[in-house]
C-alpha cells in the first residue's frame, strides 16, 4: 500500500478522475455564481422586505437536505420528469444547488453590510443606482462575496464525490470501489486527490480574494501611518475593475480547457465522418460511439471488469462510467449508456428489452447461489442446516428474475414477495402465522441488492416458521467484502453468497468453468480457511453478463462479447 | 440661489422634522443652519438636493424648482459633504475627488489637474496624498478632503453637514480659518449645517437658527446675539451669548456707540487695527505686535485710536454683564 505503487497502477484512472472532478466542481461553481450573485444583489436592494427571508430560506432548506438525499431526490424528480437520472447533469443540478447558498447568503450581506453613510454619500454626488452597484457596493462587497465563493467551492469538491453514485464520475467512483472492494488504496486514490483539490483551491480562491480586494479595505495595509513628510511609493497598481475582468478571464480559460474535452466532437462530426464498421456476420454498420455504465463492484473486482478487459481485449473509447446498480438497467434502457453489466437473474433484463451478450469465451465463472454458514453456528443449533437446506436447487434462473422484477420494478415489497414464492412453492402453509421465536438469535446478512435481499427474507421467513430461531436481518450491507467479514468475524451467522464471487473474489483464485468443480473448492476452502460451510445451492446461476439494448445490439450485429470487442477496435 | 418656501417635511412615522420653513439664500452667500439635535437641519439640507422629497411647499435653486429637474443631475452639480465625511475607503484620495468630474463626463487631464487644485486648495500636497486611501490619513487630512471632494466638479452650491465635527479644538478651528480663506477666494453659495454656535458665528454670513423644525431667528450672527428674536433663542445662546459678543461686536460698534471716540487723522506706519475686527481678535492684535496702542483704520485713514487697557476694561464689562445677569 505504498504510495509510488497507488500511483504506477492506478495514476492514469486518478488523473482522469481528477480531471472529471474538477470538471463537475467548475461547472457546478460558474452556474452557481451566474445564479447567486445576481439574485444576492437584487434581494440586498429589493424593497420588497418579505423576499429576502423567503429565498435564504429556501436555500436554506435545500442546505439542510443531507447531500446523499439530495441527490436521490434530483434522481427520483428527474425520473418522474423523465430527465436524464444519470450523469452529469443531475449531478450538476445537486451540485449547484448545494452551492447557492453560501454564495447567495454572503453576496446578500456583503451589500447589505456596506455603510449607509457611503451609500447616500454616493447618491448626494449624484451617482445612479446602477453606479452605486457598480462603484461602491459590489467593490465594499467583493471580499465577503469571494469568501462566500470559496466555503462553496470547498464543499463542491465533497459533495460532487458523491455525484459518483449517479454515474457523474469523479473521485468518488475511486473511493466508492475502494468501499465496495475494500481496498485502501483505491480509496486512497480518490481521498488524497479530493483533498489536495481541496485545499489547493481554497489556497487559489483566498489568493484571488485578497488580489481583488480593493487596496484601501484591506486588513494589512489599512493602518499605515499618516506622517505627512513620507511619500507612498508609486506602484503601479491595477484598477479593481482591470484584476476582475483579469481574473474572469483567466477562469474563463481554464473552463475553456475544462469543458472542451467534454464536447463530443466526433458526434458533432458524424455528419462528415462515416466511419463504418463490418460486423460479425459481415453487414456494414455505422461505427457508432459505445458507453459502457456498471457499478462499482463489477469496476472493483477481479472477476469483474478489470479481468474482462484483458480476457476480451475490450477497450472502451472513454473509461466505463460508474452507476448505481439500481439506475444501471433504466440508463441502459434509456440510452444514456449501451452497455452494463448485468446480473443474469435480473428481472429488468427482459422487461427493459435488453439483450445479455454472449460470454463465448467462458470468461464468468458460474456464480451458484447457496447459502455460506458459520461452522460454530450449524453445530450449535440441530436441524438449522436440513433447514436452510429447504430451498436446495428450489429457484431457477426465470423465478428469479420474475421475483426480483417484482421488487424492482412493481415496488413490492421483498418480504412478501419471498413469503408469496415459499408459500406457492409449498414451503411454508398458507396462512400459517410464524411462531414467536424464543432461541438463540441468527444474524442473516445481504448484500445491497435487491435478489441478495429477497434471498435474505427467504432464508428468515424459513427459520422462522420451522425453528424458534430468532433471525435478525441485516440485509442491505456494502457489498461482497462487507458481508464476507462480517461473516468471518462472526457478526453475521449467514449469507447468500455465489461460488463464483468465493472463488474468484474471495479466494483470490483464477476463474474456472465447471460449475460443480467451483462448488467443490469453495467448499474445501472455505471449510479449512474459514470453517464456514456452504450449504447446496439453490438453483440459481447469478452470472454477471454484459447487456445491451436488444435493438443497438441487433442494429450492430453484436452477439457476443468477443463481437462487442471486436467492433470497439474497428 | 436657493429659494425655500413654506416647506415641511413629515417623515412616514409621522415625525415633523420640518415645519412651514421658508429661508432665502443669496448667492456666495453662507448660510448657517444651527439648532440642537433633532431640530431638522440635516433634513433641511438634504431637500435642497432631493436626498429627502418635501411633504409640502417648494423649493429652487438659480430659479429652477428641483422638483422638476432629474435629482441625479441636480445632485451633480451641487457640491455634498457629510456629518461623517463618507469617504470612499477603497479609492484613493484622488479617486475620491474624481468622483463627480467623472459623473459629469470631464476628460481625465482636466480631472486630474482639478484634483491637484483642490488638495492644494485644502493643504493638502498631491504628490503625496493623491494615491493614499482614506485609512492611511488622520481625521482631520480626512475631513479636509470631505470639503475638497464637495467643491469637486465647481458647483456653485454647496451643502456641508457638519464638514468639521469630531475633531479637536484647534484642528477644528484651523480648518474653519482655511474654509473662511478658501470661501473668500471662491465664492460658493454655502449651506452649512452645525450645532455649534460658535462655529455658526463664525462661519455664517447669516444663521438660521432651527427649533423643532421651526425657523426661530434668521439674522447675521451679531444681531442674533445682540437682539436674540424670541425666549428660545436667549435660551438656546445661554450664557454663551458674551463670549459670543466678543467675536460678534467689532470695533466699529465701539465707535458706533461711542465707546471709543471717532476720530479722522492721516493712518500711521505700523501695525494697526481694522474696523471690522471683533473684540477678541483686537485683542489679537495687541498680544502678536506687543503694542500698547493701535490706531482703528477705515477707509485707509486713522479712524480712532484704542489702548490694550481700554480693551480689556471693554471685555470685562461685556463678560461682566453675565456676571451681573446670573445674579
Ligand atoms: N428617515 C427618517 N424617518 C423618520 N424620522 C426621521 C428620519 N430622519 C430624521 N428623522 C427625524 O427628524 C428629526 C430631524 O432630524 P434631522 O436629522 O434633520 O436632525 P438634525 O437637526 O440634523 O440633528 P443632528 O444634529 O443630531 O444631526 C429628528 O427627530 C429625527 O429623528
Ligand atoms: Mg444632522
Amino acid at each position: 500500500m505504498n504510495l509510488s505503487k497507488i500511483i504506477s497502477d492506478l495514476g492514469g484512472e486518478i488523473a482522469f478522475r481528477t480531471y472529471e472532478h474538477l470538471f463537475l466542481t467548475f461547472a457546478a461553481m460558474l452556474i452557481a455564481i451566474a445564479i447567486a450573485v445576481p439574485l444576492g444583489i437584487v434581494l440586498a436592494r429589493t424593497r420588497l422586505k418579505a423576499m429576502p427571508p423567503l429565498v435564504m430560506g429556501a436555500a436554506g432548506v435545500v442546505q439542510t437536505v443531507p447531500s446523499l438525499a439530495l441527490i436521490a431526490f434530483i434522481v427520483v424528480i428527474f425520473a418522474l420528469v423523465t430527465l436524464p437520472t444519470i450523469g452529469v447533469v443531475p449531478g450538476l443540478v445537486a451540485l449547484v444547488l448545494y452551492a447557492l447558498l453560501p454564495i447567495l447568503r454572503n453576496t446578500f450581506t456583503g451589500i447589505r453590510q456596506v455603510d449607509p453613510n457611503m451609500i447616500e454619500v454616493a447618491q448626494g454626488m449624484g451617482m445612479t443606482s446602477r453606479q452605486i452597484l457598480t462603484s461602491v457596493e459590489l467593490p465594499l462587497a467583493l471580499p465577503v462575496i469571494m469568501a462566500g465563493i470559496r466555503i462553496s467551492t470547498v464543499w463542491t469538491i465533497g459533495v460532487a464525490t458523491l455525484c459518483a453514485l449517479i454515474g457523474a464520475g469523479g473521485l468518488g467512483d475511486l473511493i466508492l470501489q475502494g468501499l465496495q472492494s475494500i481496498q485502501m488504496d483505491k480509496l486512497l486514490a480518490g481521498t488524497i486527490p479530493a483533498a489536495a483539490l481541496a485545499l489547493v483551491l481554497d489556497g487559489m480562491l483566498s489568493g484571488l480574494e485578497k488580489w481583488l480586494t480593493p487596496a484601501g479595505i484591506r486588513e494589512d495595509e489599512g493602518e499605515a501611518p499618516a506622517g505627512d513628510e513620507e511619500p507612498v511609493k508609486k506602484k503601479a497598481k491595477m484598477p479593481v475593475k482591470t484584476r476582475l475582468i483579469l481574473a474572469s478571464a483567466i477562469v474563463g480559460i481554464i473552463s475553456l480547457a475544462l469543458f472542451l474535452p467534454r464536447i463530443d466532437w466526433k458526434g458533432m462530426m458524424a455528419g462528415e465522418d462515416q466511419r463504418t464498421v463490418t460486423t460479425a456476420s459481415g453487414q456494414t454498420v455505422p461505427r457508432e460511439t459505445l458507453a459502457a455504465g456498471f457499478d462499482a463492484e463489477f469496476l472493483s473486482r477481479p472477476d469483474g471488469y478489470p479481468g474482462l478487459k484483458d480476457h476480451y481485449n475490450l477497450e472502451f473509447e472513454e473509461p466505463p462510467r460508474q452507476l448505481d446498480p439500481g439506475l444501471m438497467y433504466k440508463a441502459a434502457a434509456e440510452g444514456q449508456v449501451d452497455v452494463i453489466c448485468a446480473f443474469a437473474t435480473d428481472g429488468r433484463i427482459a422487461a427493459f428489452d435488453l439483450t445479455v451478450l454472449e460470454d463465448d469465451q467462458s470468461y464468468f465463472p458460474p456464480y451458484y447461489a447457496a447459502p455460506v454458514v458459520r461452522a460454530d453456528t450449524l453445530n450449535a443449533h440441530q436441524g438449522l442446516r436440513d433447514v436452510l437446506n429447504m430451498l436446495a436447487d428450489g429457484i431457477a434462473d426465470e423465478e428469479m428474475q420474475e421475483l426480483n422484477y417484482r421488487v424492482d420494478e412493481e415496488g413490492e415489497q421483498a418480504r412478501a414477495v419471498a413469503l408469496d414464492f415459499l408459500t406457492q412453492k409449498g414451503l411454508i402453509d398458507p396462512g400459517a402465522q410464524a411462531p414467536e421465536g424464543t432461541g438463540a438469535r441468527i444474524h442473516v446478512g445481504g448484500k445491497n441488492f435487491t435478489e441478495q435481499i429477497i434471498l435474505g427474507q427467504m432464508m428468515c421467513l424459513l427459520l422462522e416458521h420451522h425453528t424458534n430461531l430468532r433471525p435478525v436481518r441485516k440485509l442491505n450491507l456494502g457489498g461482497t467484502m462487507v458481508c464476507f467479514g462480517a461473516l468471518k468475524a462472526g457478526d453475521l451467522d449467514l449469507y447468500v453468497e455465489y461460488t463464483g464471487t468465493g472463488l474468484v473474489n474471495i479466494l483470490d483464485q483464477e476463474p474456472i468453468s465447471d460449475p460443480q468443480q467451483v462448488y467443490d473448492i469453495v467448499d474445501r476452502e472455505f471449510r479449512q480457511e474459514f470453517d464456514l460451510v456452504w450449504l447446496d445451492p439453490i438453483g440459481i446461476n447469478n452470472t454477471y453478463t454484459l447487456a445491451m439494448r436488444t435493438e443497438q445490439a441487433e442494429r450492430l450485429g453484436i452477439e457476443t462479447i468477443s463481437d462487442l470487442a471486436e467492433y470497439l477496435r474497428e | 440661489m436657493i429659494t425655500i418656501e413654506e416647506v415641511s417635511k413629515t417623515f412616514p412615522d409621522g415625525t415633523e422634522a420640518v415645519k412651514d420653513l421658508s429661508l432665502e439664500i443669496e448667492e456666495g452667500e453662507t448660510v448657517v443652519l444651527l439648532g440642537t439635535s433633532g431640530s431638522g437641519k440635516t433634513t433641511t439640507m438634504k431637500m435642497v438636493n432631493r436626498l429627502i422629497e418635501p411633504t409640502s411647499g417648494r423649493i429652487s435653486v438659480d430659479g429652477q424648482d428641483i422638483m422638476d429637474q432629474d435629482p441625479v443631475q441636480l445632485r451633480r452639480h451641487i457640491g455634498y459633504a457629510i456629518q461623517s465625511i463618507g469617504l470612499f475607503p477603497h479609492m484613493t484620495l484622488g479617486e475620491n475627488i474624481s468622483v463627480v468630474p467623472q459623473l459629469l463626463g470631464w476628460d481625465q487631464p482636466r480631472t486630474d489637474d482639478h484634483v491637484d487644485q483642490l488638495l492644494n486648495m485644502v493643504q493638502l500636497e498631491p504628490e503625496v496624498y493623491r494615491d493614499r486611501f482614506p485609512s492611511q490619513l488622520s481625521g482631520g487630512q480626512r475631513q479636509r478632503v470631505g470639503v475638497a471632494r464637495s467643491l469637486a466638479g465647481d458647483p456653485p452650491v454647496v451643502l456641508m453637514d457638519e464638514p468639521f465635527g469630531a475633531l479637536d479644538p484647534i484642528t477644528r478651528e484651523q480648518l474653519q480659518n482655511e474654509f473662511l480663506e478658501l470661501e473668500d477666494e471662491i465664492k460658493k453659495t454655502v449651506v452649512f449645517v452645525t450645532h455649534d454656535v460658535f462655529e455658526a458665528v463664525k462661519m455664517g454670513d447669516r444663521i438660521a437658527l432651527l427649533d423643532a423644525g421651526e425657523l426661530q431667528q434668521l439674522s447675521s450672527p451679531a444681531e442674533l446675539v445682540d437682539n436674540p428674536a424670541n425666549e428660545f433663542v436667549s435660551q438656546f445662546l445661554g450664557q454663551q451669548r458674551f463670549q459670543l459678543a466678543l467675536v460678534t461686536r467689532t470695533l466699529e460698534f465701539l465707535l458706533d456707540k461711542g465707546i471709543v471716540e471717532r476720530t479722522d487723522e492721516e493712518l500711521p506706519d505700523g501695525p494697526s487695527l481694522s474696523r471690522h475686527d471683533s473684540l477678541i481678535q483686537a485683542l489679537d492684535r495687541f498680544k502678536t505686535t506687543g503694542e500698547t496702542v493701535l490706531p482703528i483704520r477705515g477707509g485707509g485713514r486713522a479712524i480712532g485710536e484704542l489702548s490694550k487697557k481700554k480693551l480689556l476694561s471693554i471685555i470685562a464689562e461685556v463678560l461682566g454683564e453675565s456676571g451681573e445677569e446670573s445674579q
